[in-house]
């Protein structure tokens, strides 16, 4: 029911001004818990990475296994953190982070719904996290760059060592990435709209059932 | 499902004390949707276009004032609000359908019936490819 809204005495605020809205366009980073997704957002974002309450219940607060890694992050909610980089052209882009754990993947499909692709960010360490996010992005055919994230700024490994660890095949670009580090952050993104734009032009490749 | 888990109380992540504590399902009145038939992505721009009424909820009247002169997201408003999305969406949604905001973003994702192909078109990637070389 519509009510009028003109009734409040004395305004303060003028009516909105009329802007165009800007286009919104979004690219996912997914990776397993504490990889670093956070810190790769705030690495570029214009805004402090911002976090919500991604899920609706209460069910998924509580105790939670953090894969031994109970030392780089201690809580864990279904927040979702996420941040914001303006473009020319009246452009917004945003930057969402996947909650970081398996049984979160149900709400994976709201959050890749019009994305650009994804970036995975693997922590060579734990290799075996990234998996989930991986098989989701390779069985719905949407644009994804694995990210070996360098915690000390130093590459431990081999990409096509990882690249065999991890059995992602040839198409799919692997590359390094420092998640604190602007230019590096900027790298992956750049690789995943260049992927985004190759599946735009060659559609069928798209459409992996 | 896992009830068991339900009262560990959420770590506070940004104060602790002056936030209200209401069941997330009764801002809704018990819906997870709105009355309306889209679904709001994350990333749908929210504007304003009428101010906050005392007919209206507590819940409106602040995504009302948040909107009023900048475009926000639906995740972003969560985040202002310490909503949840889901919360925030049906707020929006009824919003949407009283005609006291407006929603931009929404044809790229919601309007398609295949979730893998949105149809980003290649103008607006080349756009997005430029802007984030040009940072």
């Amino acid at each position: 029911m519509a009510f009028p809204p003109s009734d409040l005495a004395a305004p303060v605020t003028a009516p909105p001004e009329p802007v165009v809205a800007p286009t919104v366009v979004k690219i996912v980073v997914a990776g397993g818990f504490a990889v670093g997704k956070t810190t790769f957002i705030g690495s570029i974002s214009d805004i402090e990475p911002l976090s919500t309450e991604a899920a609706m219940t209460e069910h998924s607060l509580g105790v939670d296994d953090a894969g031994g890694v109970t030392d780089r992050k201690t809580t864990t909610t279904v927040a979702m953190d996420f941040g914001r980089i303006g473009l020319p052209g009246n452009l917004w882009l945003y930057l969402f982070g996947t909650p970081g754990q398996d049984r979160f993947l149900f709400m994976w499909d709201d959050l890749v719904l019009g994305a650009i692709g994804a970036v995975v960010l693997v922590d060579t360490d734990r290799l075996e996290q990234c998996f989930p996010a991986i098989d989701y992005f390779e069985s719905r055919g949407i644009p994804f760059v694995v990210a070996v994230n360098c915690f000390d700024g130093v590459a431990r490994h081999h990409l096509e060592d990882v690249r065999e660890a991890l059995q992602v095949p040839d198409h799919i670009p692997l590359l390094y990435t420092d998640a604190r580090s602007r230019a590096a952050t900027k790298h992956a993104l750049v690789n995943v709209v260049r992927l985004a734009m190759e599946r735009a032009r060659t559609p069928e490749v798209a459409t992996v059932g | 499902m896992d009830d068991r888990r339900r009262h560990v109380p959420p770590a506070p992540r940004h104060s602790d004390g002056d936030d209200f504590h209401v069941r997330p399902y009764a801002l809704t009145r018990g819906r997870t949707r709105s009355a309306g038939s889209v679904t709001l992505p994350f990333e749908a721009l929210v504007q304003a276009v009428a101010r906050p009424s005392v007919s209206d909820t507590m819940e409106k009247r602040r995504i009302l004032e948040l909107c009023a002169d900048t475009f926000e997201s639906i995740a972003e408003i969560g985040a202002h609000l310490r909503l949840p999305v889901g919360v925030v969406r049906v707020v929006v949604g009824d919003l949407l359908e009283s005609g006291q905001v407006r929603v931009h973003g929404l044809t790229a994702a919601s309007s398609s019936a295949s979730p893998t192909s949105p149809s980003i078109s290649l103008s607006v990637l080349e756009s997005v490819l430029d802007g984030i070389s040009s940072l």
